[in-house]
C-alpha cells in the first residue's frame, strides 16, 4: 500500500494505492499543524492504513515559509571581506524603463553577517589559513544573538570545501543549538552571490521543516499510518526525511515536480519518448517538456519569481509557468485592451458562477458560458455554477467593446489558448523541438478543457486525458522514484582533460550519491547518469553532454558529442574552435516499486444520453452535442467529436473533428482533427 | 461593427501576445549562441521584427532601451541602397555605420529580409555588442579616440550572406580588421541563427493571420500605447521645467566640463523636450546622433510598465539641433557614445520633480563602470584576456523608499561579473567587494550605497579607467543631499598611492598592483532631519551610516556604546537645524 499527501495552500490532497486500486480524497489543509489536513483527508477515506509501506509527502509549507518571510532568524558566515556579496547580488534590474524599481530584500541582514578570516583561490590553494580562533569568536557570538540558523558560504568552496567543514565543526561546537548548513553541501559550483543565497535560503526553512517533518511522522503514525516517509522533491524525484531536515530546500517546487514524475510515468507505460505535460489549475499553468521519460531541470531558480526572487541554485523541473488558469480574471486594461491574468479570483470569491460574492469575470465563466463546463455537474454536483451571473460577469467585462457576452466568452478563451500554447511552445519550438512530433498529457482541472485548443494550435496530433485528471499530480507521488542531483565546477581546456582526474572527480559525486541513496534505504536498482557541461571556449552558455562509456577516449567522444548537440540546438558547429568543460552533473535513481493501474470496465450503456448546447466559434452559434460520463466509457469506446466528456472534477473538450478513443487503463487518447 | 471590433480586440492581445514570445525566441537564440560576454551576460542586445517602414512590430522582452529606438531606421539606409527588390531569401546585412547610426562601431546590426509568397514584408533584425569591431583599442573608451574611423571598422548596410550563402570575400575583409575573429564572427553567426528564427516565425503568423490583419493588430496596440502616455503626460501640470547638470569631462581634455542642459515644455498631452542648451559636440568619443536618451527618459516617466513600440512615444518631440552632442556630425567620435546618457536622463527628472514628486527618484551616480577593465596576456595560459567588470552603483533616495544599493546602469539590465568567476578566468585577485559607507546621500529617504571593490593584480596588464560623476555628484532632491562621487586608486607594489581621473587609458600595471574602485552613491530624498531618528540607528548599527554622519547629517545623536539614540541631544540638534 502506497499513500501519497500532498499540502497545498488551499486543500490537502491524499492518493492511496492499493493493489491496482488508486483511490483519493481532499480536505481543507490546516495552516496550524499541516498534518491534521492530512489526517482528516485520510479519515474520509476511512481506509485501514496498517498495510502502508511508504507515505510521499508533497507541500507548499517550505516556499510559502520563505514567500511570506516566516523562516528562521538566519545569519550568514563568508570569507572575510565579502559579507556584502549577499546583498548586492548582481547589480541588476529587469524592467529598463522603470527607475523607482525594487531589490529582492535578503533574507539576512547586515548585522547578522559574519566574515571569517579565511582564503580560497579559485584552483582550490589555500590564500589565507582558516583562522580557527576567530571563527570561535564569531561562533559565539551567533549562539549569544538568538539566532535559529546560520549558513555558511565562502569563497571558492566549490573548489575546495575544506574551510566551511571546519566552520561547521566550529559552530557545531559552540552553537550546538543553531540549525547549519554550508554551500558545499548544497551545490559544488561557482558564483557565489547565487550560492549564497542557495545557502542561506536553506538555512532559513531549516528549523521549521525539521520542526514540520518532526509533526508529520508523528501524526501519520498516530493515525496508524506506518512504513517509510519520503518527500517529493523539486527536482523529479523524491527522498528520505533525515536528508530532507538538511536540504529542506529541496522540496521547493514539489507540486509541479509530481505532475512532471506522473506524465513521464504515464508516457513511459504508454511508450510515448516525447511529452509535452500540460498542467492548468486554477491560477496557472504549466507546461514540461518529457522526452525518453526523463525529466528535465533547470538552475538557477528565483524563489518568487526572476524579477525580484532570490536564486537558488538546486535543480527544479525545467517548466514554463503562465498565471492564467481557470480563476484568472478577465479585464479591460487603461488602454482598452481586453486582457486575461495573471491575477486569480482563487478559491474565494472564486469565479462569479461560483456565487461566492466574485463579480469579475473569470475563463471558467466563459467556460459555462460557451456550455464547455455544465452547471450542474461540476465538481461532481457538489457545487451548482450560477450561468446568470457568468454572464452578468462577462458581459460587464466586455460592454465597453460593444461585445455581447456570448462574443466575449469566446474572446477570452481563445486569449487564454493563446497563452498556453504560447507556454507549451516555449519548452517545445523554443527547444527546437517539433510540436507535430510532441504528444500532449493534459491534466489539472482546467486542463482538458482547453487542451484540444492548444494541441491544434500549435499542430500537435495527439492529446492524452489521464483518468481522474484533476489528481494526476497526486498520482505522480505514488510512482516517483528516489533522485539526487550533484554537481562539481571542473573548468578545463577539453582537449587537455585527463579521463583518470575525470573519473576520479565523477567518483566522488558517485559516492556522494551512493551515500544519500542508501540512506534513503535503496541499496539495488539504482541508476547513475554523468554529464560533462561543455562550452566553446568564450561562450558562456553550456550544453550538457552526456559522459558515459569514455572507456579511454574522452577527449574525442565529448568533443563529438558537444559538436552534435551543438548542431542540434543551435544550428551550427564551429569543428576548429577549442572547448572547454565547466560543470560536472550527476543524477542517481533509486528506483521504487509502482502501482499498477487496472484495467477499464464500464459500458457505453447510459453514456451520450444527454446532449447540451455548446459553442466552439460564436458565430457558428450552439451546437448541440451528446455529453458522456467518463466513468461509463469502457475500454476501446470510441467518441468523436464535437463532444464532452465530463468527469467529477473536470470537462474533456472534444472540438469538431478530434477523435477520442479509451484505453485499457482508462487514458482518453484523443487524435487532434 | 460589434464583430469586427470583437475580432480586433482577442486578435490584436494574441498576435501582440505572439510577436512578443517571437522575438524572445530570437533573443534566447542569439543569447545561448553568442561569444562576447557584453551579449550573453550583460545582455547588451536587441532582437526585433521590423516592418519596411523602419518601425518595430515586434521586440524582445527586456531588451536594451538604447537599442530600441532607432533599429528600424538603419534598416532604412539598406534599403535605400540596395532598393526593396534587392533583397532575396537568406540574404543577411551588417550595419555599424557611425554617422548613420549614431552610435560606436561596436553595435552590430544583422539583419535578414522576410519573404512570405515571395513578397519581401518585413526584416528580423538585431543588433548586438562586439567585443571587438578592430580600430585602436579592444574596447572604446573615453580619452581612446577623437574620430569615429579610428574605432573600428565602418560597416554601411552590407550584405554579408546572399540567398542562404556565406559572401566570402566580404567576411574574409571583416575577419582580417579584428583582434579577436573568431568571437566576433561567431557573434555574427549568432545573430544571423536569430533573424533565421525571426523569419521563420514570422512566416508562420502570416499563414495564420494574414499581414494586412498583422497590421491592423499592431496599429491597434500602437494606439494603445499612444492613449496611455498621452494620459500621462496631461497629467503633468501644463508648463516650462528645465534643469541643468554636466558632465565631469569631455574625454579628451581632463578639465573641460560639458554642461547638459534640458528644457520641458509640457502642453495638455504633449510634450516637446529640448535639448538645444546643451554643448555642442566635442573632441572626445563622447558624442552620438540619436534621441535615445530623452525617448528613455520620456517613456520611464509615462509608459514604465508597457513594453516598448511605436505608440509610446507618440506624444513626445525632441528637439536637438545639428552639431550638439547627442547629434554629432564627422568626424565625431563615438566610441562611448552612451556615456551622457545617464546623466541627461536624470537632469530630465530633475527637470519634472517638482511637478511630479511621487514619482521621481533623486539622483542616481551614472555609469556602473569606474576602473574595473583589464586586459593583457593570461599568464599560465599564453592567451589574451579582457576583464570587464561593471560595478553597481547607488541609486537615489526614492518617494517613500531608501535608494536602491548596487543597482544596475540606468539603460537597462546588466549583470557584473562574479568574483569566483574572474579569479577563475583571469589573473586577478579580489580582495574585497562591501557597501561604501556614507556614500548613500542623507534624506529622509536615504540614497543607496555605492560599493567598494579591490582588485588584487597578479600579473602584468593593461588598465582602462572610465570614471564619470566625481564633480558633478548625484544630487538630492527636497532637502536631499547629493551622494559621494566615484574614486579610484591605484596602490602600487610600492605601497604608495595614486588617485586615477578620467584619461587613464592603456596604463601597465606591473603585477602586485591594487586598483580600488569606489562607486558613488545616490542622491537623498527629503530632508534627512525628518528621518526617523530609528531608522539613522539602524542604519548605524549595520554600518551604512558612520557615527559621525548621522549626527552632522541626520541630527541623530547616539549614547556614547553607540547601541542606541541620545534622544535628548537628538532633539537639541534637530531643533537647532530647525
Amino acid at each position: 500500500m502506497l499513500v501519497g499527501t500532498d499540502v497545498g495552500g488551499t486543500f490537502t490532497d491524499v492518493a492511496v494505492a492499493v493493489g491496482d486500486e488508486i483511490v483519493f480524497a481532499k480536505a481543507p489543509t490546516t495552516p496550524r499543524n499541516m498534518a491534521d489536513g492530512i489526517a482528516d483527508a485520510l479519515e474520509r477515506l476511512g481506509m485501514d492504513l496498517d498495510a502502508t509501506e511508504t507515505v510521499f509527502h508533497g507541500t507548499t509549507a517550505i516556499i510559502n515559509a520563505i514567500l511570506e518571510r516566516k523562516g528562521a532568524k538566519t545569519a550568514l558566515v563568508t570569507t572575510e571581506g565579502f559579507r556584502d556579496v549577499y546583498e548586492l547580488g548582481r547589480g541588476s534590474r529587469w524592467d529598463p524603463y522603470d527607475m523607482l524599481f525594487p531589490k529582492p530584500e535578503p533574507l539576512v541582514k547586515r548585522m547578522q553577517r559574519y566574515e571569517i578570516r579565511e582564503r580560497t583561490r579559485a584552483d582550490g590553494q589555500v590564500q589565507v589559513p582558516f583562522d580557527r580562533h576567530q571563527a570561535q569568536a564569531v561562533a559565539r557570538e551567533i549562539a549569544a544573538s538568538g539566532t535559529e540558523a546560520v549558513a555558511v558560504c565562502f569563497l571558492h568552496a566549490y573548489a575546495a570545501p575544506e574551510h566551511e567543514a571546519r566552520m561547521l565543526d566550529v559552530l557545531a561546537k559552540e552553537a550546538p543549538d543553531v540549525a547549519r548548513t554550508a554551500s558545499h553541501e548544497l551545490v559544488r559550483e561557482y558564483r557565489e552571490y547565487e550560492r549564497t543565497s542557495t545557502t542561506v535560503l536553506n538555512a532559513y526553512v531549516m528549523p521549521g521543516t525539521v520542526g514540520y517533518l518532526g509533526a508529520l511522522e508523528q501524526r501519520l503514525r498516530s493515525v496508524g499510518c506506518g512504513g517509510r516517509v519520503l518527500l517529493m522533491q523539486s527536482n523529479g524525484g523524491c527522498m528520505d526525511v533525515e536528508r530532507g531536515k538538511r536540504v529542506p530546500l529541496a522540496l521547493l517546487e514539489s507540486g509541479p515536480s509530481s505532475g512532471a514524475i506522473a506524465a513521464a510515468e504515464l508516457a513511459r507505460r504508454m511508450d510515448l519518448p516525447r511529452v509535452v505535460a500540460f498542467d492548468m489549475g486554477g491560477t496557472t499553468a504549466k507546461a514540461t517538456l518529457i522526452e525518453d521519460f526523463a525529466i528535465r531541470t533547470e538552475r538557477p531558480y528565483y524563489v518568487g519569481g526572476e524579477r525580484l526572487g532570490l536564486p537558488s541554485l538546486l535543480p527544479v523541473v525545467d517548466l514554463a509557468e503562465i498565471g492564467a488558469g481557470g480563476g484568472s480574471v478577465a479585464f479591460l486594461d487603461p488602454a482598452g485592451a481586453l486582457k486575461v491574468g495573471p491575477r486569480s479570483a482563487g478559491a474565494v470569491p472564486g469565479p462569479a458562477c461560483y456565487g461566492a460574492g466574485g463579480s469579475e469575470a473569470t475563463v471558467t465563466d466563459a467556460d459555462l458560458l460557451l456550455g464547455r463546463i455544465d452547471a450542474a455537474s461540476f465538481f461532481g454536483g457538489e457545487m451548482r455554477l450560477n450561468v446568470d451571473l457568468a454572464e452578468r460577469a462577462v458581459g460587464r467585462t466586455a460592454e465597453p467593446l460593444g461585445l455581447s457576452p456570448l462574443q466575449a466568452a469566446e474572446g477570452i478563451v481563445r486569449i487564454v489558448d493563446n497563452a498556453m500554447a504560447l507556454a507549451v511552445r516555449q519548452v517545445s519550438i523554443e527547444r527546437g523541438r517539433d510540436p507535430r512530433d510532441l504528444t500532449l498529457i493534459a491534466f489539472g482541472g482546467a486542463g482538458p478543457v482547453h487542451a484540444l485548443a492548444v494541441a491544434r494550435q500549435l499542430g500537435m496530433p495527439r492529446v492524452i486525458v489521464p483518468p481522474m485528471a484533476a489528481n494526476f499530480s497526486a498520482f505522480g507521488m505514488l510512482v516517483s522514484d528516489i533522485r539526487h542531483d550533484f554537481s562539481q565546477t571542473y573548468v578545463a581546456p577539453l582537449d587537455a582533460v585527463d579521463e583518470d582526474e575525470l573519473e576520479r572527480a565523477f567518483s566522488l559525486l558517485e559516492e556522494l550519491a551512493r551515500g544519500a541513496l542508501s540512506e534513503a534505504g535503496v541499496l539495488s536498482e539504482t541508476q547513475i547518469e554523468r554529464v560533462v557541461e561543455i562550452r566553446y571556449l568564450g561562450q558562456e552558455h553550456t550544453l550538457a553532454v552526456p559522459a558515459e562509456s569514455l572507456n579511454g577516449h574522452a577527449r574525442e567522444l565529448l568533443a563529438r558529442r558537444y559538436h552534435d548537440k551543438h548542431e542540434a540546438v543551435y544550428g551550427f558547429r564551429v569543428p576548429y574552435e577549442p572547448m572547454q568543460t565547466v560543470n560536472l552533473r550527476i543524477t542517481a535513481t533509486g528506483h521504487l516499486p509502482k502501482p499498477t493501474l487496472k484495467a477499464r470496465s464500464g459500458s457505453l450503456a447510459g453514456a451520450g444520453e444527454r446532449v447540451r448546447p455548446v459553442i466552439f466559434e460564436e458565430s457558428d452559434g450552439p451546437r448541440h452535442v451528446p455529453v458522456h460520463r467518463r466513468e461509463a466509457l469502457s475500454a476501446g469506446a470510441t467518441v468523436i467529436g464535437p463532444a464532452l466528456i465530463e468527469e467529477a472534477t473536470s470537462t474533456t473538450t472534444l472540438h469538431p473533428g478530434d477523435r477520442c478513443e479509451v484505453d485499457t487503463i482508462g487514458n482518453l487518447v484523443i487524435e487532434v482533427g | 461593427m460589434a464583430v469586427q471590433a470583437y475580432l480586433d480586440a482577442v486578435t490584436t492581445e494574441v498576435i501582440s501576445h505572439t510577436l512578443t514570445a517571437y522575438t524572445d525566441e530570437m533573443a534566447l537564440a542569439l543569447e545561448r549562441a553568442a561569444y562576447s560576454p557584453m551579449i550573453r551576460d550583460v545582455r547588451d542586445y536587441c532582437a526585433a521584427i521590423v516592418d519596411l517602414e523602419g518601425r518595430t512590430l515586434g521586440y524582445n522582452t527586456g531588451g536594451l532601451p538604447t537599442h530600441y529606438s532607432d533599429i528600424g531606421e538603419h534598416i532604412l539606409d539598406g534599403i535605400e541602397i540596395y532598393g526593396e527588390d534587392g533583397f532575396e531569401p537568406g540574404d543577411a546585412v551588417m550595419m555599424n555605420h557611425a554617422y548613420t547610426c549614431g552610435q560606436h562601431a561596436n553595435n552590430v546590426e544583422i539583419y535578414t529580409p522576410i519573404f512570405f509568397d515571395r513578397q519581401l514584408v518585413a526584416f528580423a533584425a538585431t543588433r548586438a555588442h562586439w567585443q571587438d569591431i578592430g580600430g585602436i583599442t579592444a574596447n572604446r573608451p573615453t580619452y581612446a579616440t577623437s574620430d569615429a574611423i579610428q574605432e573600428g571598422l565602418q560597416v554601411r548596410s552590407v550584405k554579408v550572406f546572399r540567398a542562404g550563402k556565406p559572401i566570402d570575400d566580404v567576411l574574409r575583409l571583416i575577419r582580417y580588421n579584428l583582434r579577436q575573429p573568431d568571437v566576433s564572427l561567431g557573434d555574427l553567426r549568432a545573430q544571423i541563427a536569430a533573424c533565421r528564427v525571426g523569419e521563420r516565425r514570422f512566416c508562420e503568423l502570416l499563414e495564420k493571420y494574414s499581414l494586412d490583419t498583422v497590421h491592423a493588430a499592431t496599429e491597434t496596440v500602437w494606439d494603445q500605447s499612444e492613449a496611455l502616455a498621452r494620459a500621462a503626460v496631461e497629467e503633468i501640470p501644463d508648463g516650462v521645467y528645465e534643469a541643468e547638470s554636466f558632465l565631469d569631462d569631455d574625454g579628451y581634455h581632463p578639465d573641460r566640463i560639458v554642461p547638459i542642459h534640458v528644457r520641458v515644455e509640457v502642453s495638455g498631452p504633449k510634450m516637446t523636450i529640448d535639448l538645444s542648451g546643451m554643448a555642442d559636440q566635442v573632441t572626445g568619443p563622447i558624442n552620438s546622433r540619436t534621441h535615445v536618451p530623452a525617448l528613455i527618459a520620456f517613456k520611464a516617466l509615462t509608459t514604465p510598465d508597457r513594453a516598448p513600440d511605436v505608440g509610446c512615444f507618440r506624444p513626445v518631440t525632441v528637439v536637438v539641433p545639428e552639431g550638439k552632442l547627442i547629434n554629432a556630425v564627422p568626424p565625431a567620435a563615438m566610441g562611448s557614445w552612451s556615456w551622457p546618457f545617464p546623466t541627461i536622463i536624470d537632469t530630465f527628472f530633475r527637470a519634472l520633480a517638482d511637478v511630479m514628486p511621487g514619482q521621481v527618484a533623486a539622483g542616481n551616480c551614472g555609469m556602473p563602470y569606474g576602473a574595473g577593465f583589464f586586459y593583457g596576456q593570461h599568464p599560465t595560459t599564453g592567451r589574451q584576456f579582457v576583464s570587464l567588470s561593471l560595478l553597481p552603483v547607488g541609486w537615489g533616495g526614492r518617494p517613500s523608499e531608501n535608494g536602491v544599493t548596487s543597482g544596475g546602469m540606468i539603460l537597462g539590465y546588466v549583470r557584473d561579473c562574479p568574483v569566483e568567476v574572474t579569479e577563475t578566468f583571469y589573473p586577478l585577485l579580489v580582495d574585497r567587494l562591501m557597501v561604501r559607507p556614507d556614500s548613500g546621500g542623507a534624506g529622509r529617504f536615504r540614497g543607496g550605497l555605492g560599493i567598494e571593490c579591490v582588485f588584487h593584480c597578479e600579473a602584468q596588464m593593461f588598465n582602462n579607467a572610465e570614471i564619470g560623476r566625481t564633480k558633478c555628484a548625484p544630487w538630492g532632491l527636497f532637502g536631499g543631499k547629493p551622494g559621494a562621487v566615484s574614486e579610484n586608486v591605484l596602490q602600487h607594489p610600492d605601497g604608495s598611492q595614486e588617485v586615477i581621473r578620467s584619461g587613464s587609458i592603456n596604463r601597465l600595471l606591473p603585477s602586485g598592483t591594487r586598483l580600488t574602485v569606489r562607486t558613488g552613491g545616490g542622491g537623498g530624498y527629503g530632508n534627512p532631519s525628518l528621518r526617523e531618528p530609528e531608522r539613522v540607528l539602524e542604519d548605524v548599527l549595520a554600518g551604512y551610516v558612520s557615527r559621525e554622519a548621522a549626527e552632522a547629517e541626520y541630527c541623530v545623536a547616539l549614547t556614547p556604546d553607540g547601541s542606541d539614540i541620545d534622544w535628548d541631544h537628538t532633539s537639541r540638534l534637530r531643533r537647532d537645524d530647525g
